[in-house]
């Protein structure tokens, strides 16, 4: 039997000698927890106020709106593509649920065409993605526009405020058994996402789908549909980042959510998220959004200029995907 | 050395060069004589891909000397190869399909006009295209579509422009590795018939391929290399390809392969009037079950379509498809599946496998839904067993069922390839170049698996250029031509030279 | 008609490939032309000399920017920092002005700035292999934060000189300035783009980087010129607008790299690298302004720019995409 032995003594090597810090380092989300680990007992040490039961909740509270927004991002990347529009998206949802309970319309009914509307735009997204064949990065930049070019036809005549219902503002500010609603819908979005991703045909065919789209295809994985329904999943995501963010915030500014797609794709590379398709983690964008909301947190206690949180966030995101790089150049 | 020293442009002694845990060249030493063919021969993995990038400065060797006309030399880069008169060719297409061939020629090199003191230089795109346009002359004596993208230009144009780059920097030496690859029959003999031209104008040529065959028609001498070693040098008159092989393996190998007779039972696929536009023409044909069929052709004839059309992976403008009698619309390679057919392309790493996939997650891709329960949940135990009886069954080489695919050898990644096929429970699979980038060993192990599919009722389609494989397994073959089937051979009618000859039209 | 083999089919179909660059520009002319004259008719204040040349100075600063960017997209690459470049170098120029530094080495210095910060980019790109699309996203967060502290959120302000204001506001034979400077850097792009080394590199990497690495080319050394290229452009756009705005806030600057590859892709260069137009990227500036000054003469409420700039790019992509689907293209698999 004649093997090449390159290849034989290759694949001994990543089987067998591999670094075993190595191997640690590249498990799914153990190398951003070690960098959250470290800020989070930084932060303990050297700011007072950090470790109180409302700090923390605060802090897990602020990142829960990007924490969603990336877990569509990163849906979205895994395939390859990616969802600029998501930040206008937000703001577009919000608005549309905000006005129309503004003009009387059922909380519910509102919040289901909110999310509609987001699903929608995303499925615009990937519709036009797959059958015409044009960048993402193009097609979700254009929708970037549209959807807050409408949002602000939706804020022309009069702000979207006033609108608050009780019930709307318990969903972003009520508590459950102490525990902030927002938390407990997140926490019920991340498992079901990452049981979605982890043990569900659907999680695996959008890997598939993300490593190689023609292979995929070849072995009878129908690649359009799925990347459609990626996008439509970021869609809703961002739609519920944005419902959340309404009744947080209890008024609709026209600029709100801009921005979003770039903390989003900080979370979900900070996360291990390649931009090549192929690789992610439910676990380690949760994290990554978490890092994120810690260093704007930081910077807060230690009474350092909001500024410098850009600073920290770019340097951060040119870190994790330069190690992500290096360890893919590795295996 | 027994040669004359003026006549070898280039002499390698003791070779040696390591990647981490491989030896891949151990001591090998070379001479290249003005004015010859150097045929440069070996299984995948015998060291002549490192050997020919040291001779192109992409590698640098651990060990050893290169002279250049006597002068020892330490080759730097790429550029340093080529001042020293050393070009190289390589496999895959290295022009920059934007670009006319005028552009590629120079691309690195460009002459230019220099005001203001050498400040400034404004490309001179007229000396350019004339010196192109001296070459071509010299060497093809044709010139045509220097001012064209040669993204326009077809298969032979392009490697013809990629020679004439090799030689515009007045190379004395110039490697080619598979430069016949993407090229039609006739085109080459036109391939040929230029690298002849360089051999009398006294350019040496070092010629890397697998086609023995086609090494005869060219090469002065043989140089064979085994495992990273040189095994041998012979001299083209005094060997043939048998001896040449058993080099090449070190032993003996049966070239002969033979399908075993399987009964051959009712009629399991049948393609009626396939047409794609400007592609495929009236494409009619059918499989038994037990049956091999091959499809013969040159490079370019429609093969691949032909098979990527029926398992509806391109768009076909009229046709139809029945399986065991019944019609099936198919209209993706989902509807495929869902008939009982399947396709294990041609380019495995890129639409066969997915290789950053693991080998579990590849064999149960086709057929996830066999391990979902409730709709949509993976049932993983039953996916790990599924996997690792394959693993079994088809004897592939992998540590875990998790290992990503990427690291196993090319045989192992057509079996698991073929696993997932088989986990469809086919009743036809379509082979495309079922054995391209094999090594003999595993080829056969190919063979008995594509064997025992056909004895258990099953039914193959293979298209193949290796044409005593597809005569060996099939029991009948269609040839294609120009898009269309043009004759059908029975087991016993087809010989080389008659496929041959309808293949490349010599019926009309 | 006949089956003249495949060879003669993708010769016919890839024929049409290279005239749709040039037909490309003509429609870009005829779009042009057409919004002229509809918007002369609808409104008598466009067709005005004034009106154009305030058209021509307000694309003047994205298009310049985007020339820049025609070069990085040509590679293949992308570079998103280019408006926060934008913003530090205005800033840079302003700062030294309002220290007292001569006019000359100010702007000296934000251009070198510019220069260096590009040349970052591609450093991080190259060496550390990070996608352009990663490593300048990083680079416009880090630099606009940067700005950000640098001003203290409030703008510098009280640095304009007789002469710095002149490359804003002054004008020569009756047209600005930074119209002058775009034309003028349009020229000589153009020729370092289609007649110069450089150039012919830059859309040799972006065709096929092997073709480029083989032929003995440094190719990270090219990557890392052709983004040290962008950042020099964008700081001269940066300098420009200093002194357009007589202040500069922590935002100049923000946005512009989505309105310069805006600019480019209507121009009709791909993002997949390979070609590109300067002329293009020009028109595609001019147009997108025009549409913005038409709907500004129309009391057009100025929230429908941003829905109709969106479907201006969805148009320009679909635009050739649609055009290849109704010619019948062949599978070429």
């Amino acid at each position: 039997m004649i093997t090449n032995p390159k290849i034989t003594i290759h694949s001994k090597k990543t089987a067998n000698s591999k670094n075993p810090f190595l191997i640690l380092l590249t498990r799914e989300g153990v190398g951003v927890s070690l960098i959250l680990i470290l800020m989070f007992l930084f932060l303990a040490v050297s700011a007072p106020n950090f470790l109180t039961v409302g700090n923390l909740s605060n802090l897990l509270v602020q990142s829960l709106f990007v924490m969603l927004v990336a877990f569509g991002t990163m849906f979205v990347l895994s395939t390859g593509g990616i969802d600029l529009s998501v930040g206008s998206v937000l703001g577009l949802a919000g608005g549309v649920t905000g006005w129309l309970m503004m003009n009387g319309l059922n909380m519910w009914i509102a919040i289901l065409a909110g999310l509609f509307v987001g699903a929608l735009i995303g499925a615009i997204n990937g519709l036009i993605i797959t059958k015409l064949g044009v960048s993402a990065f193009l097609v979700t930049f254009a929708m970037l526009y549209i959807a807050r070019g409408v949002l602000y036809l939706l804020t022309k005549d009069e702000p979207i405020r006033n609108f608050v219902t009780p019930e709307f503002a318990f969903l972003a500010q009520g508590k459950v058994l102490g525990i902030p609603m927002p938390v407990l819908i997140t926490l019920v979005i991340f498992l079901l996402l990452y049981f979605i991703f982890k043990s569900t045909s659907y999680g695996r065919l959008i890997i598939a789908a993300g490593s190689n789209t023609e292979a995929a295809r070849l072995s009878g994985v129908s690649t359009d549909r799925i990347k459609i329904s990626v996008y439509a999943l970021s869609g809703l995501l961002a739609a519920v980042a944005g419902i959340l963010l309404t009744s947080r915030l209890t008024s609709v500014q026209p600029s709100m959510g801009s921005e979003y797609e770039l903390e989003a794709i900080a979370a979900a590379v900070i996360g291990g998220t390649s931009l090549f398709g192929g690789k992610a983690s439910v676990v380690g964008v949760a994290i990554g959004a978490l890092i994120l909301g810690l260093v704007s947190n930081g910077l807060d206690l230690l009474s350092v200029n909001q500024f410098y949180r850009l600073i920290i966030t770019g340097l951060i995101i040119i870190t994790a995907v330069a190690i992500e790089r290096y360890l893919a150049a590795k295996s | 050395m027994a040669v004359e020293d003026d006549h070898v442009l280039i002499s390698l002694t003791g070779i040696t060069k390591e990647f981490p845990g491989v030896k891949a060249l151990e001591n090998v030493s070379l001479d290249v004589r003005k004015g010859e063919v150097l045929a440069l021969v070996g299984e995948n993995g015998a060291g002549k891909s490192t050997l020919i990038k040291i001779l192109s400065g992409l590698y640098h060797k651990d060990n050893g000397e290169i002279r250049v006309r006597g002068k020892s030399v330490e080759i730097q880069d790429a550029r340093h190869a080529q001042e020293l008169g050393i070009s190289t060719i390589f496999q895959e297409p290295t022009l920059a399909p934007h670009l006319t061939a005028v552009e590629n020629v120079y691309l690195g090199r460009e002459i230019y006009h220099s005001y203001f003191g050498g400040t400034v230089k404004i490309l001179n795109e007229k000396e350019m295209y004339q010196e192109t346009e001296k070459l071509y002359r010299n060497f093809f004596s044709t010139v045509e579509d220097l001012k064209r993208p040669v993204i326009e230009l077809g298969a032979l144009k392009n490697r013809v422009i990629e020679i004439a780059k090799a030689l515009s920097v007045k190379a004395s030496v110039v490697i080619m590795d598979e430069p016949t690859a993407a090229l039609a029959e006739h085109e080459r003999e036109v391939l040929f018939d230029f690298i002849r031209a360089l051999k009398e104008q006294g350019v040496s040529v070092i010629y890397v391929s697998h086609h023995l065959k086609e090494l005869f028609l060219l090469a002065d001498r043989f140089h064979v290399m085994r495992d990273g070693k040189h095994i041998a040098t012979v001299s083209a008159d005094e060997t043939d390809i048998d001896q040449l092989v058993s080099m090449m393996v070190g032993r003996e190998i049966s070239n002969f392969i033979a399908k075993e007779t399987v009964p051959i039972g009712e009629e399991s696929l049948r393609v009626i009037g396939l047409n794609q536009p400007g592609v495929l023409k009236n494409i009619n044909f059918h499989i038994k079950k037990g049956e091999i069929v091959g499809i013969a052709g040159l490079a370019g004839s429609g093969r691949t379509e032909t098979v990527r059309a029926v398992v509806g992976a391109d768009r076909i403008s009229s046709g139809a498809v029945e399986v065991d009698g019944k019609p099936f619309r198919i209209q993706s390679p989902r509807d495929a599946i869902r008939a009982g057919i399947g396709l294990l392309p041609e380019n495995r790493k890129l639409h066969g496998a997915l290789i950053e996939m693991s080998v579990s997650n590849n064999i149960t891709l086709a057929s996830i839904k066999r391990v979902l329960s409730k709709k949509f949940v993976l049932k993983k135990k039953a996916e790990l067993d599924i996997a690792s009886d394959y693993v079994q069954r088809l004897g592939i080489k992998t540590p875990t069922v998790h290992q990503k695919v990427r690291f196993l050898s090319g045989g192992n990644q057509q079996k698991v390839i073929l696993a997932k096929w088989l986990f469809t429970k086919p009743k036809v699979l379509i082979f495309d170049e079922p054995t391209i980038g094999i090594d003999v060993g595993a080829k056969v192990e190919v063979y008995n698996l594509m064997a025992e599919f056909v004895r258990g009722g099953g039914g193959i389609l293979m298209v193949s250029s290796d044409l005593p494989e597809l005569m060996g397994l099939s029991d009948r073959i269609y040839v294609m031509h120009k898009g269309e089937f043009v004759h059908e051979f029975s087991r016993d009618e087809a010989t080389e030279e008659n496929i041959m000859y309808y293949a490349s039209g010599g019926h009309q | 008609m006949e089956n003249k083999g495949l060879e003669t089919v993708y010769r016919e179909n890839n024929f049409r490939f290279s005239l749709k660059i040039d037909r490309y520009l003509l429609g870009l002319f005829i779009v042009l032309g057409a919004i002229i004259v509809v918007m002369s008719f609808l409104s008598a204040n466009f067709l005005t000399h004034t009106n154009l040349l305030n058209v021509l100075q307000q694309a003047s600063f994205v298009m310049i920017l985007a020339f820049g960017m025609t070069f990085v997209l040509s590679t293949g690459g992308i570079d998103l920092s280019v408006g926060s470049i934008c913003g530090i170098c205005g800033g840079m120029a302003a700062w030294l002005l309002n220290k007292d530094v001569n006019v000359a080495i100010a702007i000296a210095a934000a251009l070198l700035l510019g220069v260096i910060i590009g040349a970052v980019n591609g450093l991080t790109i190259t060496k550390l292999n990070l996608s352009p699309f990663m490593a300048t996203l990083a680079m416009m967060i880090i630099l606009r934060g940067i700005l950000y502290v640098w001003t203290g959120a409030i703008p510098f302000r009280s640095y304009m000189t007789s002469s710095f204001q002149f490359l804003g506001s002054g004008r020569i034979f009756g047209v600005q300035f930074p119209v002058i400077v775009a034309i003028v850097l349009l020229v000589v792009l153009l020729i370092l783009y289609r007649k110069m080394k450089f150039g012919r590199h830059i859309l040799a990497l972006g065709s096929s980087e092997e073709a480029v690495r083989i032929s003995g080319i440094k190719v990270d050394m090219l990557r890392i010129k052709v983004y040290a290229l962008s950042g020099l452009i964008a700081a001269a756009a940066g300098v420009l607008l200093a002194s357009r705005l007589a202040t500069v806030n922590p935002e100049m600057g923000k946005g512009y790299e989505l309105e310069a590859i805006a600019a480019a892709i209507i121009g009709g260069t791909a993002l997949t690298g390979g070609k590109g137009t300067l002329v293009g990227t020009a028109l595609g500036a001019i147009i997108l302004f025009m549409i913005k000054n038409a709907m500004n003469l129309k009391n057009v409420n100025p929230y429908w720019e941003t829905i109709v700039i969106g479907f201006i790019i969805l148009l320009a992509v679909a635009v050739p995409i649609l055009a290849g689907y109704i010619k019948g293209r062949v599978k070429n698999s």
